[in-house]
């Protein structure tokens, strides 16, 4: 019997061999974050994840809410196929109607803290990294992941002004509202900060990063707004961040208007802050996939359909000059293939048409799939495919930089043009008109601050600074083309969402929402 | 009067255990009664050798059992008074000896089958010597009826067959017939016996024993880690025998289950679809991360029932309660449904086959508009004629084909007292409604069981295992065919497949037809289990399993595809592995003692479960044709050159987890009226965080069987009465392993640095280090009862179970975090409700039986709270609605219930034809679209039923069984979007969008919420068991016919109140979804089978 016992509790034992784990999980295919940052391709691998998330978002959801609520474009609605309705988000974002649960607002919101968590990710895996015996600097890595959040946050402050600033993944769980002002001044010193750590061009990586310059122009933007802001004038530190680039003296005007855009950007001498796409592994959606009509893979020779959703509205399209050599990236007019032949839409059928695009828009919930002036910015490669774009995607440029020192001089000078802030963007109008320069430039009567934003919202067209812009001369409310009514003030920021409200009690949803 | 085969009157050889044997004798006693025949001729056939030496009664048994395949039982007082007997012989008949042996003991002998039962003589030899003094009349008959105890039975109908002659037992139980035939068949029948027919044979004397008909009480029911007897148990367990079940045709075993349980829902939310299963729910929905209950068969958990054939399940055993399943402690929560696979029988050779064929046919289609009609709505909207097309498809049965199901089941089982076997081999080939859908399916098993060491070890072992290639049906398809214009053509004029507009719907027959799918799905399941009995009572014994599971899909999309020809893709070919391996190791202690009136048992297990699991993927595109299709998936020029940005994936990935379990249970009666049921639990699993990985887990559950108190005895009407109060605690594990832990990997592209491309690795998930156990605590109630002679019995329970800390993966506030979705422990929900069970016996004569089945249970679901880490109040909205823009279907919420609609409040369609809700916020001026929403019904059913009325008259027998479900409703997605003349023409409408006065897009709000109710006709069977007596080779030959489906009383104007949405996300699965009738859909069918039962 004491023997049978003895049998039973070895054979007991013998199961419980396979047992003896301590149910800790064995991951494979990831890695623990805690194991990570070990060695010099595990750090950059780490350092890449937050641009990558910005590339992808820049041009799939934020730049939209810069765009669609303003005067220049509008994501209309085909007649018959009902294509572009999806669900009214962007009849909403055209008229001011949007409520606190619009998907591409509660889109943004995601990809912007999502940018927050993966910079905070890499500060603090970074931080506590050996960097002994490597090439890479982690004050540098540490600079730029510090400017890069910092440009989210900015987003977060232009979009939605009072949100919690957070820089622990996970840490608090429920953050708490600050208001616009504290989110201001984080910005401002997260900038200041990262701008001291940051390389100068040609002293470090800087191209698809930040230069000192970069982190000076994104300051300059910064300052410009103040008012809108947090209700300070800054507009004299907006001039020094442009007086520190000119000291630094890295960037200069292309020649040619097109060049920050062009297959080879890369070249510009004007892009200060790019994002690279190398043609293959990277991913960003040109503009143009958004714009351009069905048929025009045709034109392009592309394997993909483009997705006839963005329009420019016609008095947007108007306001350039038939002199004005920026006016060549819409698209007006009959369409052709490649090959000149006129581009047919439907070719397969019967009833096949010629694509003609026409400026006039009829109403926006039943436009026409022809109508609208489409905007081309970045011209696309023949033959490639369009997630596949060679462009880097300009979020920075030299103009930006005299622009607002142009501004910011008016804004000082109450609001009227002196010599220096023509000369400043006469420069620019010189390269737009070419031949034609003399009859269309600038003079300290004729600029004038409704002038100037008309003037940046040509330069500037599809590169995500309209709202900010209407905003900052007090027409982001008025009436547009299906806009009937002037919206309320508070539109000027979006709300939170819903969603995000509800789960965390200690966020505070913006007034008027 | 209550009389059972009831084990303390019994005492056996202790070569099997009791529970076992009790099972055995009982289905031994049944079939004897029909068989006597043949078992009397299997008997003569037995010698035994006996050595010379007095041996007292047992001894001598013992010798006879070791030497042949008969078993004994006898009361042991009554064998014990007797002297020993002297016996010598070779080869002497058994019969012989037993005669010799109990001569002048006062016992006499019945060799049942192989049992041979002793039972004391003087009531039978009272009786004889009566009929002695009658059988010189010729044609007349006499004799005494009596149970298995020997007690007479007074009332008992004697019927000769086939006639209206018949007499009724004295109260002796005598009974005398005259002027009968020498070739008279006669019939004896009594309420709680089973009916036996004798041949008189020229006999004038027959004394018959009638054996008690199983009332289930003394079946044995497995109930996880063992098996009791019915009448020990004390919490909720159902049972099924799959002989007392018709054959269905079905993609799953389970759904035989379907309407008879009470408390167990199974819904087919995919009618035949040959490669949908159906969804299972047990007592409402105790979490929302899942609601199905666990699956084991034969001690193992598996993932897939396909590793097991209908054909070779014996019995279903669903443990409903928590102290039930408290024993499985952290998978219990869902309930589970115990599969016993058949084994040998002793002494039985068979060779069997089964088998069937069915067809399905589509009963109610949508109805859209035909071509013509569409044609003058177009006209009637004032659209371009020129814009439609010129020809007349009927899309939805263009996605059609003809489609059956054939199986066949072949299998051979024998054995003796040491040894048995069966093994079985399962074909499936089932075609179904939906375009090139279809599984085929190959299944083999064998058990093997076995005894050695004096019997005192047993063995069990099983091999099982499966193949399945299956392509699945194409659900969007049939969505995409309600809305594609009827005025296209399915061909081109030179036979290739017509494409449309870019942006509408691309070509549904073409989509099937240019997309090619092979899948192919084995299971291999290895299961050994042995007991060994260390002294009498004590077994120690463990379990080693082990399971492979593997699918392999290949896919290939041809360049043909409209959508790949948008995207400029030349084919696109995918190739996708997954691999799984799970192994359990058991230990096992069990101790069963009887003292007096006291019975106990105990039994104390260890067990690991180990998962692994991989999956290979590889995607590849740009083929120079379509001939390679996925099998030249390295032929794709998108691997080798990235710059092109077609569709490429080369990915594997490796996931663990792991389960240990610490159990035990206790199980003490006392003069079989006051049982209690103990169990404890401890488990772990790696799932959770780093502190949360254990959870206790216990179960109590007391027993209390009225009808054995004295003061019962003297009701005639209860047979049979027991009270069982239970209370159990359940877990239920994390959705996937690592959710606790932060973790980096490569899912970001790649960024550029220094003229490089660098692959990015990021944050990949959101950790929740304090992830822990979701716990159920459910208390039952409940009653068994049997009535009025065992024509009646049934149960009744009444429940609460409460889940707290519900794990789900929820939404959690941005910013702070990296992804908007976390798994967490999020709040508590309380389900309650009652389930009842009546068997009713109508009418049992010998040639005539009608017995009726009735169960309905009853559930209410409500959230009590939702909260996370401290944070009250998150909603969890929903099954987005199709298009944009029109939000969630559902939601979560405190006070709620799960699948609750939320939604607007119609008011009025205006004179525009526009949409006006209901203000429901007084606290805003007008509708708001945010605010003005509330709940507007709920998708599952309250209450539900099944009823089952069998009819069996001589060979025929008649199975009509239908089921409802009650108080909820459904969302009818269908007529949001296709009875909206707004669609029109870029979609196809419902008729009754020609009528519609709607004018703008489609809203979500109660106007398409309809009301769900139904009750359904289910199944018909009709079977017919041909005599085979006078085939010697044949031992049973069946026939039968089946509809399913037959016809559904409602009033949805949907296809079916029951379909339900595939296309939401895979999280808000089963039940949470309930009620979602999406455009997506396997159509709804009918279908009539045609099958056969053969043994040999």
């Amino acid at each position: 019997m004491k023997k049978s016992f003895i049998y039973f509790f070895s054979l007991l034992t013998i199961f419980s061999v396979y047992s003896c784990g301590d149910l800790e999980e064995e991951v494979y295919n990831d890695t623990l974050s805690a194991n990570f940052y070990e060695t010099e391709d595990e750090i950059l691998g780490a350092y890449m994840r937050p641009w990558a998330h910005l590339l992808f978002v820049q041009s799939y959801t934020l730049c939209k809410l810069q765009m669609l609520s303003t005067d220049m474009a509008a994501w209309t609605t085909k007649a018959n196929s009902g294509h572009g309705y999806d669900g009214n988000v962007w009849y909403d974002l055209h008229t001011h109607t949007w409520g606190t649960n619009h998907s591409v607002i509660d889109g943004a919101w995601g990809d912007v803290w999502k940018g927050v968590a993966f910079c905070n990710n890499v500060i603090d895996g970074v931080e506590s990294a050996d960097f002994t015996g490597m090439t890479l600097s982690q004050t540098e890595l540490i600079s730029q992941m510090r400017a890069l959040r910092a440009l989210f946050y900015y987003y977060a402050l232009d979009f939605w002004g009072n949100v919690p600033i957070v820089t622990e993944v996970g840490k608090p769980l429920y953050p708490e509202t600050r208001s616009r002002e504290e989110v201001y001044r984080f910005v401002e010193k997260e900038l200041i900060d990262a701008i001291e750590g940051l390389p100068a061009k040609g002293k470090g990586i800087t191209y698809g990063y930040f230069s000192k310059s970069a982190g000076y122009a994104l300051l300059s933007r910064l300052y410009l707004n103040s008012e809108v802001f947090v209700g300070v004038q800054e507009y004299q530190k907006c001039l020094d961040a442009c007086d520190a680039i000119e000291k630094l003296g890295n960037y200069q005007l292309d020649d040619q208007w097109q060049q920050p855009f062009a297959i080879d950007n890369d070249k510009s001498v004007e892009n200060m802050f790019a994002l690279i796409n190398d043609n293959g592994s990277t991913w960003s959606i040109p503009m143009g996939m958004f714009t351009l009509h069905w048929a025009h893979n045709k034109t392009y020779e592309f394997p993909l359909s483009c997705w006839n959703g963005i329009v420019t509205l016609e008095k947007f399209y108007e306001s350039y000059n038939e002199q004005d050599a920026r006016r060549d990236q819409f698209l007006v007019g009959p369409q052709f293939e490649a090959n000149g032949d006129p581009l047919m839409h439907r070719e397969d059928l019967e009833y096949a048409e010629h694509v003609i695009l026409s400026k006039e828009l009829t109403t926006f919930r039943s436009v026409s799939h022809m109508e609208g002036a489409r905007n081309l910015k970045y011209p696309l490669s023949v033959n490639a495919n369009w997630n596949r774009m060679e462009n880097d995607l300009v979020f920075i440029r030299y103009t930006e930089v005299l622009m607002n020192k142009a501004e910011a001089l008016m804004r000082l000078n109450n609001g009227t043009a002196s010599t220096e802030s023509v000369a400043l963007v006469n420069q620019i109008r010189k390269r737009a008109f070419g031949v034609n320069y003399e009859a269309n430039k600038y003079t300290t009567s004729s600029l004038t601050l409704t002038e100037l934003l008309a003037e940046r919202g040509r330069e500037f067209a599809y590169e995500g600074h309209r709202r900010t812009d209407l905003i900052r001369f007090g027409k982001y409310t008025d009436k547009r083309w299906e806009k009937e009514t002037v919206s309320d003030d508070y539109r000027c920021l979006y709300p939170i969402p819903f969603n995000h409200i509800e789960l965390n009690p200690n966020l505070k949803q913006n007034p008027g929402y | 009067m209550k009389k059972k085969l009831n084990g303390r009157f019994l005492h056996w050889g202790n070569r099997t255990s009791k529970l076992s044997k009790i099972m055995r004798i009982s289905f031994v006693l049944l079939v004897a009664v029909f068989m006597q025949v043949s078992a009397a001729s299997y008997s003569q056939s037995q010698k035994v050798s006996l050595k010379a030496g007095k041996v007292s009664l047992p001894e001598l048994f013992k010798m006879i059992q070791e030497q042949s395949d008969f078993d004994f039982f006898y009361q042991p007082e009554a064998v014990s008074e007797t002297k020993n007997v002297s016996l010598n012989g070779e080869q002497v008949e058994i019969e012989e000896v037993l005669n010799e042996a109990l001569r002048g003991t006062g016992l006499e002998y019945k060799i049942i089958d192989t049992d041979i039962v002793i039972l004391p003589k003087k009531e039978v030899a009272k009786t004889e010597s009566r009929i002695l003094t009658a059988q010189q009349t010729t044609g007349k008959i006499t004799g005494t009826i009596v149970d298995m105890t020997g007690e007479p039975i007074p009332g008992v109908s004697v019927m000769i067959k086939g006639t209206t002659t018949g007499t009724i037992t004295n109260i002796e139980g005598v009974y005398e017939l005259n002027n009968i035939a020498e070739d008279a068949v006669i019939v004896y029948s009594f309420i709680g016996f089973t009916t036996q027919e004798v041949n008189v044979a020229g006999r004038s004397a027959i004394n018959i024993t009638l054996a008690e008909e199983m009332t289930g009480l003394d079946e044995v029911v497995v109930v996880g880690y063992g098996s009791m007897e019915r009448k020990q148990i004390t919490s909720a367990v159902a049972s099924l025998n799959t002989e007392d079940l018709p054959t269905v045709s079905a993609s799953s075993p389970v759904q035989q289950l379907q309407g008879r349980v009470a408390g167990l829902s199974v819904s087919t939310p995919n009618g035949s679809d040959p490669n949908a299963s159906p969804e299972l729910l047990i007592r409402g929905m105790g979490s929302i991360g899942g609601g199905q209950p666990m699956i084991i068969v034969d001690g193992v958990v598996v993932g897939s029932l396909d590793v097991v054939a209908a054909e070779d399940i014996e019995t279903f055993s669903v443990l409903k309660d928590g102290s039930a399943a408290a024993i499985y402690g952290s998978r219990g929560t869902n309930g589970v449904i115990l599969i016993t696979t058949k084994s040998g029988k002793d002494g039985k050779s068979t060779f069997e086959y089964s088998g069937y064929y069915s067809i399905n046919q589509v009963t109610k289609k949508p109805d859209v508009l035909s071509a013509d009609e569409f044609r003058s709505f177009a006209q009637e909207k004032g659209i371009d004629p020129s814009l439609l097309g010129s020809a007349s498809t009927n899309w939805y049965d263009e996605l059609l084909q003809s489609s059956h199901n054939i199986v066949h089941n072949l299998s051979v089982s024998g054995g003796n007292q040491q040894s048995n076997y069966r093994a079985s081999i399962d074909f499936t080939d089932n075609q179904g409604v939906a375009l090139e859908s279809f599984k085929k399916r190959i299944n083999g098993r064998i058990n093997v069981n076995h005894k050695a060491i004096k019997d005192r070890l047993e063995i069990k072992a099983s091999l099982a295992a499966s193949q399945s290639d299956y392509r699945p049906a194409d659900h969007g398809a049939f969505g995409a065919a309600l809305r594609v214009d009827p005025t296209l053509p399915v061909k081109n004029e030179d036979g290739s497949y017509s494409s449309f507009d870019k942006f509408g719907v691309n070509n549904p027959v073409a989509s099937v037809m240019h997309y090619t799918s092979d899948n192919r799905h084995k299971i291999v399941l290895a299961n050994a289990k042995f007991d060994f009995e260390i002294i009498d009572g004590l077994k120690a014994g463990g379990r080693v399993a082990w399971k492979i599971e593997d699918r392999n899909s290949g896919t290939y999309t041809s360049s043909e595809n409209e959508s790949l020809q948008d995207k400029g893709i030349d084919g696109k070919a995918k190739v996708e592995t997954f691999w799984s391996y799970r192994y359990t190791y058991e230990g096992n202690l069990t101790y069963r003692k009887r003292i007096g009136k006291h019975d106990f048992s105990a039994m104390v297990n260890h067990t690991t479960e180990k998962d692994t699991w991989y999956t290979y993927t590889m995607e590849n595109s740009e083929f120079v044709n379509d001939k390679f299709s996925y099998h030249g998936i390295g032929n794709g020029m998108a691997l080798s050159d990235p710059s092109l940005g077609f569709p490429v994936e080369m990915k594997t990935k490796r996931f663990r987890k792991e389960l240990q379990s610490y159990r035990g249970r206790l199980v003490y009666s006392f003069n079989d009226r006051y049982m209690t049921t103990l169990s404890y639990n401890r488990e772990g699993s790696t799932l959770f965080g780093a502190d949360h990985k254990w959870g206790d887990f216990y179960g109590v559950s007391l027993g209390w069987t009225i009808s054995e108190e004295d003061f019962m005895q003297n009701l005639d009407i209860i047979n049979y009465l027991k009270l069982r109060v239970g209370y159990g605690e359940t877990g239920n594990q994390a959705t996937g392993p690592y959710n606790s832990l932060s973790r980096v990997g490569a899912e970001g592209l790649p960024y550029v640095y220094n003229g490089q491309s660098v692959k990015a690795y990021g944050l990949l998930n959101n950790p929740n280090p304090g992830l822990k156990w979701e716990t159920k605590a459910e208390t039952n109630i409940g009653v068994d009862y049997a009535l009025l002679n065992n024509r009646i019995d049934g149960s009744f329970d009444v429940y609460q179970r409460v889940t707290s800390d519900l794990l789900f993966d929820v939404k959690v506030p941005l910013p702070a975090l990296l992804n908007p979705n976390m798994e967490s422990n999020v709040g508590e929900i309380t389900n309650k409700g009652f389930e009842f069970a009546i068997n009713a016996k109508v009418i049992s004569n010998s040639d005539f039986k009608w017995s009726v089945g009735f169960n309905g249970s009853y559930n209410e679901n409500k959230i009590d709270k939702l909260s996370y880490l401290g944070m009250e109040a998150v909603p969890i909205y929903y099954a987005g609605l199709p298009g944009n823009g029109l939000g969630s279907a559902y939601i979560i919420q405190p006070g709620g219930s799960v699948a609750d609609f939320y939604g607007k409040r119609f008011d009025r369609i205006n004179e525009n034809g526009e949409w006006e809700f209901k203000d429901l916020n007084d606290k805003e001026e007008g509708f708001h679209d945010e605010t003005d929403r509330e709940v507007i019904g709920n998708g599952i059913p309250k209450f539900q039923a099944g009823l089952t009325n069998r009819v069996e008259y001589k060979g025929f027998d008649l199975e009509v069984f239908m089921r409802g479900a009650f108080d909820f409703q459904v969302l009818n997605v269908g007529r949001m979007y296709l009875a909206n003349p707004d669609i029109f023409p870029g979609s196809n409408v419902y008729q009754e969008a020609t009528t519609s006065p709607l004018r703008t897009a489609p809203q979500y709000s109660d106007y398409y919420i309809e009301n769900g109710d139904y009750w359904k006709i289910e199944n018909i069977a009709l079977g017919y068991n041909f005599d085979v007596s006078k085939i010697d080779y044949l031992s049973f030959a069946r026939l039968y016919v089946s509809c399913s489906n037959v016809y559904t009383f409602t009033n949805y104007s949907g296809l079916s109140p029951e379909n339900k949405s595939n296309n939401v996300d895979e999280k808000y699965n089963g039940a949470m979804r309930s009620g979602f009738d999406d455009m997506n859909f396997y159509p709804i069918t009918r279908t009539f089978t045609l099958g056969a039962i053969l043994k040999f």
